[in-house]
């Protein structure tokens, strides 16, 4: 299953301004392609990004652009169908391709977790108490006594009360909200460096979005995790992200810390899909009557589609003829910022 | 509780839908048993006709139901024509045997085949499948009466299992333990053919169920926590699997009932089988009525059975919800 | 449409011959009035009794107490029949499209089933009516033979509009139409909806758990909190008394100041 390093493409990509040894984990020029039924598309094109122990990244993207696929591309846990036809993931210091399953199990969990976006992976015949402990349990010798104490402890850290209840729940007693912080502490409890969150409040209603969101703040200040943060709603980014990379068709279109990319986004799809996100009127915008929504016109790309040119062209307000026929590079704007776009190049 | 009592109203209520059923199917095939004698020119029209009169057999079909009903009450089942002695007494003897025959048969072929499918669903395209996948489809093309047949024959050529009967002949005297063993010897064969006859089948779900329960949203979020793979098999997809696999029991017990009376007729084992088949041809009709009666209560029972099983493996069943 | 007075419990019950005493008050005293070609909106929780309204509107649930009325008929207590006639020109359109959709038939297919089941009019005609919802929705006709799951999320919502337009309703019911979309895609729906109500006179009763959303489209808005009304009014008034019965996630304020420079530079 190791893939060598294989550089089909000459990496062009200037390094985001991460580019120390020191980085945690380091991507570079990651493809991944699927194929299905004869045809072939990519899914991740030429990705590298970089995250800092510590760091707490937010990746940005709408469905399809594919996000689930580069988070579990680092956790190795690629469907059949996919297969990784070039780059690399440095995790502290190893690279991941080289490593076997049984090294990879190790990994898995213990130094890189993920939250899933739909709780319902819980087993629903086991105690979530079990489901819990077997994660350390798994990596750690201990006893189900010592498993217990952990696990009370990160119970207590994400905001789960009543642990003596829900230890002994099975997944069905507990509301949707509890069930997504079982899901975090399986995640936690053994104290990776990474966490990856796929949308973790995507299937929870807004207030109780909203309070996992906070534990989730807690979690950043009070410990040295890493955390990538994918969602496809800016304002769930907003409050608890460092930095933001913004993915569209399989790429990262636009890379740097929040409030600058918030501020004065500069790739063309940022901008749009910040002012889609709804926002709280002034109110005396209401007596100018019904609005119309803002919107991005058009669609996604289709997987299948190749375009010869930017995959947003067709939906871009800046479109220029250069759009049409080439594919943009990453550039680097200032320290820490990128961006794929030939409005900046040119520049 | 509650769970229970439904169930178990609901299979009172199938034992008598049952016998209703197959009262008024044997009544409706044509002829009883009086036709032989009718054939038999010494015996004489009025002898046969009070004979009929004497058994109830002129009375229409709901008196004949209700008096066998009855009868049934007394425990006694009904009257068998051929053996002049009630019903009762007659199927319990025969039905320990086939209770015996049935239920270490279905024992030993889930006792094989979980383990076989869990392995052949956790190897599954690797050549354990494939070797798994070709033995079972021959087994399954093959009829049960061709395995009977053929486990008799081996039977005969090489005096490794006793052929026919459950008892040796001198065993009158000897110990209990004694009397056991041979029980348990002439009960080699069936036994044999019955699970071989049921092995593919159950293996061939089982594999089913614990590939879908591997590929399963659960089983296949919990790699990413780094879990070892025989425990993602075991404790995560099992369970998955299991719902299936209960309901797959309940109708496993059916279909090696049925094959087991098959069986019980080749290799003359003194079971319902043997019985059911003479009263069949004989028109016996309260023989055959208790027959399928005590055939239906084993196999509602298998089902409470399976039920109870299910609702001990699967919490959702058990608790409600508190959320 | 108006409501007065609706009242919904759902009983839970233990034994299958005993009314158990436990009951869930979904609905309580519920009155709201909806003017023809206007936008309601119903803004609640999860679990505030929306929905139960919404089932209730088109008669897929009937209330215990209150009444109905559409187009001046009351709709409570009639038979399936007439219930089912008088309905027919309220149409509801679920959140969850790829559930409400059936994964065996092609688009066109699910466009023309509410005609066949009405048993309206010969195939011809009813090609020719789910041509003409597809391009009202703005759905191309090159996915007419497409099953939904080879559509996007965007796309099932338009088909199901589609097939909610096509026997000509007056009023629209959408249950969180627009929640799970992609947001690029909320604002192309939303504004498609607008458009085919200046278009058609469509009447809209627009529930969502979102306020945000809801209040840039409507003339009015309803908030239900545990199947009560508890605000009712035109949308500037609902927003500003909602901060205490109704508590919004914060946007964040960084964002608001840009879209403050944003709305200055008219960018």
């Amino acid at each position: 299953m190791g893939v060598s390093v294989i550089n089909a493409v000459p990496a062009s990509v200037h390094q985001a301004c991460h580019h120390t040894a020191g980085d945690l984990l380091r991507v570079q020029d990651l493809t991944v392609r699927f194929s299905e039924r004869g045809r072939e598309f990519t899914a991740v094109d030429r990705v590298g990004f970089g995250i800092a122990a510590g760091e707490t990244v937010g990746l940005l993207g709408e469905s399809g652009c594919g996000k689930t696929t580069l988070a579990l591309s680092l956790l190795r846990l690629l469907p059949d169908a996919a297969h990784v036809t070039c780059g690399s993931i440095v995790f502290h210091g190893q690279d991941l391709f080289s490593l076997d399953e049984f090294q990879l199990r190790e990994v898995r969990g213990a130094e890189m977790a993920i939250i899933y976006q739909d709780s319902s992976v819980l087993n629903p015949v086991m105690r979530v108490g079990s489901q819990v402990s077997e994660v350390l349990r798994a990596h750690r010798k201990c006893n189900a006594r010592q498993a217990r104490e952990e696990a009370e402890a990160v119970f207590a850290a994400i905001g789960l009360r009543e642990f003596d209840r829900i230890y002994n729940a099975y997944p069905h007693q507990l509301s949707g909200g509890q069930r997504q912080r079982i899901a975090i502490a399986q995640a936690l409890i053994c104290k990776p460096r990474l966490v990856i969150a796929d949308e973790p409040t995507a299937s929870v209603d807004r207030n109780t979005a909203f309070d996992i969101l906070e534990c989730m703040k807690k979690l950043r200040h009070s410990s040295d995790t890493s955390f990538l943060f994918i969602s496809h709603d800016p304002a769930t980014l907003a409050g608890i992200a460092d930095r933001i990379m913004v993915m569209y068709g399989g790429q990262i279109v636009e890379d740097g810390p929040l409030g600058e990319v918030y501020s004065q986004p500069l790739h063309p799809y940022t901008d749009a899909l910040l002012q889609c996100a709804p926002q709280r009127i002034a109110l005396k915008d209401f007596d100018r009557g019904r609005d119309r929504l803002p919107c991005i016109p058009g669609k996604a790309p289709e997987p299948f589609e190749v375009l010869p040119g930017c995959s947003f062209s067709s939906r871009c307000r800046n479109r220029m003829k250069i759009c049409d026929e080439r594919r943009p590079e990453q550039v680097e704007v200032s320290t820490c910022r990128s961006v794929r776009c030939f409005k900046h190049e040119v520049e | 509780m509650r769970y229970f009592g439904h169930r178990v109203l609901q299979s009172i209520f199938l034992l008598i839908g049952v016998s209703l059923l197959s009262f008024a199917f044997v009544d409706l095939a044509p002829g009883n048993f009086f036709d032989e004698m009718r054939l038999n020119p010494q015996i004489s029209r009025e002898t046969v006709a009070n004979l009929q009169r004497q058994y109830g057999m002129e009375r229409a079909f709901p008196i004949r139901y209700v008096r066998w009903l009855k009868s049934v009450a007394r425990g006694e089942f009904g009257f068998s024509f051929a053996y002049n002695a009630p019903v009762a007494p007659l199927l319990w003897s025969r039905a320990r045997n086939t209770l015996l025959l049935t239920g270490s048969a279905s024992l030993l072929a889930w006792l094989f085949a979980l383990p076989l499918g869990i392995l052949n669903a956790a190897k599954s395209r690797g050549w354990i499948d494939c070797a798994g996948g070709l033995v079972t489809s021959v087994l399954l093309a093959t009829p049960d009466l061709l395995l009977a047949l053929g486990l008799l024959w081996l039977a005969l050529r090489t005096h490794w299992l006793p052929v026919g009967g459950i008892l040796l002949p001198e065993s009158a005297g000897r110990s209990e333990w004694q009397r056991l063993k041979g029980i348990g010897v002439h009960s080699a064969g069936p036994v044999l053919a019955l699970v071989i006859g049921s092995l593919p089948t159950l293996t061939r779900h089982i594999r089913t169920a614990m590939i879908e329960g591997l590929d399963s949203p659960c089983a296949r979020a919990v790699r990413a926590h780094g879990i070892p793979r025989w425990r993602i098999v075991l404790r995560h997809a099992l369970p998955v699997a299991a719902s299936p696999l209960i309901s797959l029991f309940g109708l496993s017990l059916g279909s090696l009932l049925s094959a087991s009376l098959l069986t019980e007729v080749v290799m003359s084992w003194p079971g319902l089988g043997p019985l059911l088949f003479e009263a069949i041809l004989a028109r016996d009709l309260y023989v055959v009525i208790g027959a399928v009666m005590f055939a239906s209560l084993f196999l509602i029972g298998g089902m409470l059975l399976g039920d109870v099983l299910l609702f001990v493996a699967d919490p959702r069943i058990r608790t409600e919800r508190l959320a | 449409m108006e409501i007065q007075g609706l009242c919904k419990t759902y009983s839970q019950a233990r034994w299958w011959w005993r009314q158990s005493q436990f009951g869930v008050r979904a609905l309580q005293d519920v009155d709201l009035v909806l003017k023809t070609g206007t936008t309601l909106a119903l803004v609640g929780e999860s679990g505030s009794g929306k929905t139960t309204l919404a089932m209730c509107l088109v008669g897929l649930e009937q209330p215990d107490a209150g009444d109905i009325r559409f187009e001046g008929k009351s709709v409570v207590g009639l038979g399936r029949r007439k219930r089912m006639a008088a309905l027919q020109n309220i149409q509801l359109i679920f959140q969850d499209s790829a559930g409400a959709l059936n994964p065996f038939m092609s688009a066109a297919e699910i466009i023309e089933e509410p005609l066949r089941i009405r048993g309206h009019e010969h195939k011809k005609e009813r090609a020719e009516r789910s041509v003409e919802a597809m391009e009202q929705v703005g759905l191309s006709l090159r996915w007419k033979d497409r099953r939904p799951s080879e559509l996007s999320g965007g796309q099932r919502q338009r088909l199901a509009i589609a097939r909610g337009l096509v026997l000509k309703p007056r009023l629209l019911i959408l249950d969180e139409a627009v929640s799970g979309l992609d947001l690029s895609i909320q604002g192309q729906i939303m504004n498609l909806l607008l458009d085919l109500q200046a278009a058609q006179g469509l009447s809209y009763l627009y529930i969502s758990h979102n306020l945000d959303v809801v209040s840039r489209i409507s003339d009015e808005v309803a908030i239900i909190h545990e199947g009560r009304i508890v605000e009712h009014g035109r949308p500037s008034e609902v927003l500003a008394s909602a901060q205490h019965t109704y508590p919004q996630v914060p946007w964040p304020a960084i964002l608001t100041q840009k879209s403050a420079c944003r709305a200055h530079s008219g960018a």
